[in-house]
């Protein structure tokens, strides 16, 4: 077990105000640091006390905006951005992406189909789920990747091209699916989701940013040229195409970048870390419709 | 006219002024001697080794760091600059980035141990009337 005696300087997040980060410096004085970083604790609050909690937050800090509206990100608060961003879906940049990922969506894998696995494509709102049996979160990455396995190919790299073009077929196919997640009930599924939370609650990096450091307590806030948007809402339209990446992304690139940009080392796509934050990112979205791809900057 | 009783007294009163000065003295003295020994015993081992040493220690707290999953990218950025100046035979800056990766380190291990308990404070609390909403299950 390790003990520190260090004073150790963190820095907390005071104000964002025209991309001017301010910090203020703390002093952490030596703690009997944790025995195992994963245990659980206690869980605080039952998933659908927590829905309601966030959606509530955003209620009070978006007066007027329903949220529902906050499918579409930062568009939903950033009335001007949002205009410029509505001309942008005239010709979707993401459209070579769905019709691409149809063509592998319809390219037999050994003896099978993606059908086989997915009917007609339309499934992404089944995603992600808890599974009991293998006591963990799938997502429709990792259920791609089975459906290849079932067929004895080799599964995709989820970093590459392949993977992210499936999904945004899917997710074209799936779209107006209201995202429905089923209530975490057994200690597992429960334990699965609080992991996501406290990834989502806990500060990181040297910048000492949690997730909902920017996309609650200073949500609306701009930081450098955005607004910081909702996480109401972040899951509903990926695989998304950004201006920045010239390309489609995933969501667990998302959550990458925004675990880079507060200087923390990011974990793998579809880590179980990242899986357990989609997992509950996705329940707080419930009663949400589905409306991916989309075009982001 | 006697001085002597005189010349006493401020001898005395000399000596003990210059007592505690001399006792203070001799407790410096003694730790520089702790001090040169123990740079004795740097300046006994390579520079390579201390390298080494340095680089193992923050790679001890690197490690720890991401195991509990709140790894810094530029802990990482120093250690590989670290390693890369031992690979040269640039000892010096070997032990500076060591050092300052494993700062780094320290760091970012407070602040797993922060977030053990403080990560509650950073979801919405619940607001009083949806605690009594009639679906919400009771809390496990
Ligand atoms: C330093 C502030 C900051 C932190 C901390 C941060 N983000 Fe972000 N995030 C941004 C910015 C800026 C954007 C782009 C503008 C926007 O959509 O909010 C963004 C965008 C996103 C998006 C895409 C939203 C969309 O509409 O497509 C997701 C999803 C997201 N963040 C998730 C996360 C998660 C999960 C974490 C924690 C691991 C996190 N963010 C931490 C600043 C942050």
């Amino acid at each position: 077990m390790f003990t520190l005696s260090a004073l150790s300087n963190l820095s907390r997040p005071v104000s964002i105000i025209g991309g001017i980060i301010v910090f203020s410096y703390v002093a952490i004085i030596s703690a009997p640091v944790f025995a195992e970083p994963t245990t659980p604790g206690p869980i605080v609050a039952s998933p659908s006390a927590d829905r309601q909690a966030i959606r509530a937050h955003y209620e009070r800090r978006f007066p007027g905006i329903p949220v529902e509206a906050h499918k579409d990100g930062a568009y939903a608060i950033d009335k001007k951005a949002g205009e410029q961003w509505l001309e942008l879906e005239d010709f979707p940049p993401y459209e070579i992406a769905v019709d691409e990922g149809e063509d592998l969506f319809n390219t037999p894998i050994g003896d099978g189909t993606y059908s086989d696995c997915f009917g007609d494509g339309a499934v992404k709102g089944q995603y992600p789920y808890f599974d009991e049996d293998r006591s963990e979160v799938v997502t429709l990455e990792l259920a791609i990747n089975d459906c290849r396995s079932k067929f004895g190919q080799p599964t995709l790299d989820y970093k590459g091209a392949e993977i992210v073009r499936l999904s945004a077929y899917i997710a074209f196919v799936s779209r107006d699916q209201i995202i429905n997640v089923a209530e975490p009930s057994s200690q597992a599924a429960l334990l699965a989701y609080n992991d996501g939370k406290r990834f989502y609650s806990s500060r990181r990096g040297q910048l000492n940013f949690a997730c909902s450091s920017c996309h609650v307590q200073l949500a609306g806030n701009r930081l450098r040229a955005e607004k910081l948007s909702a996480s109401v809402g972040h899951v509903t339209h990926f695989p998304v195409y950004r201006l920045k990446w010239q390309d489609v992304g995933s969501l667990h690139r998302r959550f990458a970048r925004c675990n880079q940009q507060v200087g923390a080392e990011p974990f793998a796509r579809q880590s179980p870390e990242y899986r357990n934050l989609e997992y509950f990112l996705t329940y707080i979205s419930n009663g949400l419709p589905l409306n991916g791809p989309a075009i982001r900057k | 006219m006697n001085i002597l009783p005189k010349l006493s007294i401020a001898l005395i009163l000399m000596s003990s002024l210059l007592l505690p000065a001399c006792s203070e003295q001799g407790a410096d003295r003694s730790s520089e001697v702790d001090k040169r020994s123990d740079t004795d015993k740097n300046s006994n081992k390579e520079p390579a080794t201390l390298a080494e040493n340095a680089l193992a220690q923050a790679w001890d707290n690197y490690n720890a760091s991401e195991q509990a999953g709140f790894a810094w990218v530029n802990a990482k950025v120093a250690l590989n600059t670290a390693t890369w100046a031992l690979s040269e035979g640039d000892f010096e800056t070997a032990i500076a980035e060591a050092n300052q990766a494993n700062s780094l380190a320290e760091s970012s291990l407070a602040q797993a141990a922060a977030a053990q308990n403080d990560w509650r404070k950073h979801f919405p609390k619940a607001p009083a009337k949806a605690s009594s909403a009639p679906n919400v299950p009771e809390a496990n």
